[in-house]
């Protein structure tokens, strides 16, 4: 090894450059603002599954919630059906009053539905077909506050940021016309993180204020909350075992596991040391969700699906991407 | 609505500018919608329209414990000896109609005791579709008997403790309940009930 001596004023040096000045002034760099690291943070290039994912499968996890609506058309939207009368005085159960549609009108509506939502998650002209699905869920959540639930309410918002997406450009009938017409055209990897951002956010937004909720509810005073949940036409064969199997203190832990999840989920899934841990804990809460309160498997589909697209390891969704193009 | 961008391989929805600062303005408000919303119950009310807020109302899921298991039900006015037996509604309520999302259960999650005209309009439902059913089966000569009022009527199953080995929930007639678990929620008045009665011919 050659000992290194410092080099005197001016004398070249064969390998290592010329000495610095003692009073070199300092490189000229931009000072970060808010809006450039934002600006940044919403441009930078995001894995297309990320929306691929949630467009295939967020429209199939509504349209199978609905699927038992609709198969009633009739009896949702229509005076064939029981429909709560126009309340006199504004209230928080009836934001706003629409009539009942003529039976026709609600099996056309019905059909659009289904036909929209089917064309997203085949991304068939997707970003047109999501807003035309967001406008029947928006109608059918308004229509009939009896039949609305959280997918209900929620599902308009994940179609409208969709249909303001640069979703399908990757996988769907629009991404296979666009390759036949062009086979040389190179099919991007990569969306701009604006639109996954949204999701990215909603999905913490949504727990953490929902562990709020829960703190201001019972989940802090009632050790056996989940336990109180178990008993009614939600129950399935495996909340009745779980029930009869599991003592009182494991309804505890696993109360508090779910509780630490949605209070921490800014942080959890923030940082990226716990990321995968949460996502993992958050997809296992909604497998479980949905096996043991049945009606509630669609809604637990559709968080599953957000939860994969939005935070799935970037790694995995290049690789999958990757041998989708050799396919 | 505009075309993909994918200039440097990153494809984009829109090209920026005025939309796309739009767009974001109303992501930003639906978000702090949804949290204020979650946080305190009305509050998204207070700042957005009702139609809008509405949409908000998502993440407040589960907040309390159940104190009991809750399931309602019809009981129907039999003119011929004066006396109330159940009725199943389930026909007329066809969505989830065997678990608590269906409509008629549903009803009476937003709905109580105060709310006379809710109830009425419920009542009217109930008893058109029950007696033209019940019209309908005489004809056919499957009996059928028409009713001349009905009570709806709240259950308030007790909830065990862990442990307890309580038997898989089904859902039972009525009459197998005991009555310190019934609640009455809403009845045909008697005298519109003698009335209706009267013009059924009884």
């Amino acid at each position: 090894m050659r000992g290194d001596r410092p080099l005197k004023k001016g004398e070249p040096a064969r390998d290592k450059g010329i000495a610095p000045r003692a009073d070199a002034p300092l490189p000229q760099t931009h000072v970060p603002t808010v809006v450039g690291l934002l600006s940044r943070w919403l441009g930078a290039p995001e894995p297309v599954l990320r929306l691929e994912i949630i467009r295939i499968a967020a429209p199939l996890a509504t349209l199978g919630f609905m699927s038992s609506r609709l198969a009633h058309a009739d009896e949702w939207l229509s005076d064939v059906g029981f429909q709560v009368p126009r309340m006199a005085i504004p209230d928080y159960r009836q934001p706003l009053y629409l009539s009942p549609l003529s039976p026709t009108a609600a099996w056309i509506l019905a059909a659009v539905m289904v036909v929209s939502g089917l064309a997203v998650a085949a991304g068939f002209r997707a970003r047109g077909a999501a807003l035309v699905f967001a406008g029947t869920l928006l109608y059918v959540a308004l229509a009939d506050r009896l039949a609305a639930f959280t997918v209900s309410k929620l599902s308009p918002a994940v179609m409208l940021a969709l249909a303001a997406s640069p979703c399908g450009v990757r996988f769907g009938v629009d991404a296979w016309r666009r390759r036949r017409a062009d086979p040389e055209a190179p099919l991007p990897a990569h969306v701009a993180a604006a639109s996954p951002r949204f999701f990215q956010v909603l999905l913490p937004v949504f727990y953490s204020g929902g562990a709020l909720a829960k703190a201001r509810g019972d989940w802090l005073k009632n050790p056996i909350l989940l336990f109180t949940h178990l008993h009614d036409s939600y129950q399935t064969a495996l909340s009745w075992a779980v029930l009869h199997v599991m003592p009182g203190w494991a309804f505890t832990v696993i109360q508090a596991v779910v509780f630490t999840l949605e209070c921490g989920a800014p942080v959890w899934f923030a940082w990226k040391r716990t990321r995968g841990v949460a996502l993992v804990t958050a997809i296992a809460m909604h497998a479980l969700i949905g096996l043991m309160f049945w009606p509630v498997r669609w809604f637990s589909l559709l968080m599953i699906a957000l939860w994969c697209g939005a935070y799935a390891p970037e790694a995995w969704l290049e690789r999958a991407a990757a041998r989708s193009t050799r396919m | 609505m505009s075309r993909h961008h994918e200039d440097d391989g990153v494809a984009r929805a829109w090209g920026g500018g005025v939309v796309t600062k739009a767009l974001g303005v109303v992501a930003v408000v639906y978000l702090a919608g949804v949290w204020s919303e979650a946080v305190k119950s009305g509050t998204s009310a207070r700042w957005l329209p009702a139609p809008v807020a509405y949409f908000t109302q998502v993440a407040a899921l589960f907040p309390g414990a159940a104190r009991v298991t809750l399931d309602y039900r019809v009981e129907g006015y039999r003119c011929r000896d004066k006396s109330w037996s159940e009725i199943d509604v389930r026909p007329y309520f066809p969505i989830d109609a065997d678990n608590k999302e269906n409509r008629f259960y549903r009803f009476f999650h937003f709905y109580h005791q105060a709310d006379d005209e809710m109830m009425r309009a419920l009542e009217a439902f109930v008893l058109h579709h029950h007696n033209a059913d019940a019209i309908d089966a005489a004809a056919a000569g499957r009996g059928g008997e028409q009713v001349g009022g009905v009570r709806f009527v709240r259950l308030k199953l007790p909830i065990g403790a862990p442990g307890d080995g309580e038997p898989r929930y089904e859902r039972k007639p009525l009459d197998a309940y005991p009555d310190e678990v019934r609640e009455r929620i809403f009845a045909t008045p008697k005298a519109q009930r003698e009335e209706r009665c009267a013009a059924i011919g009884h």
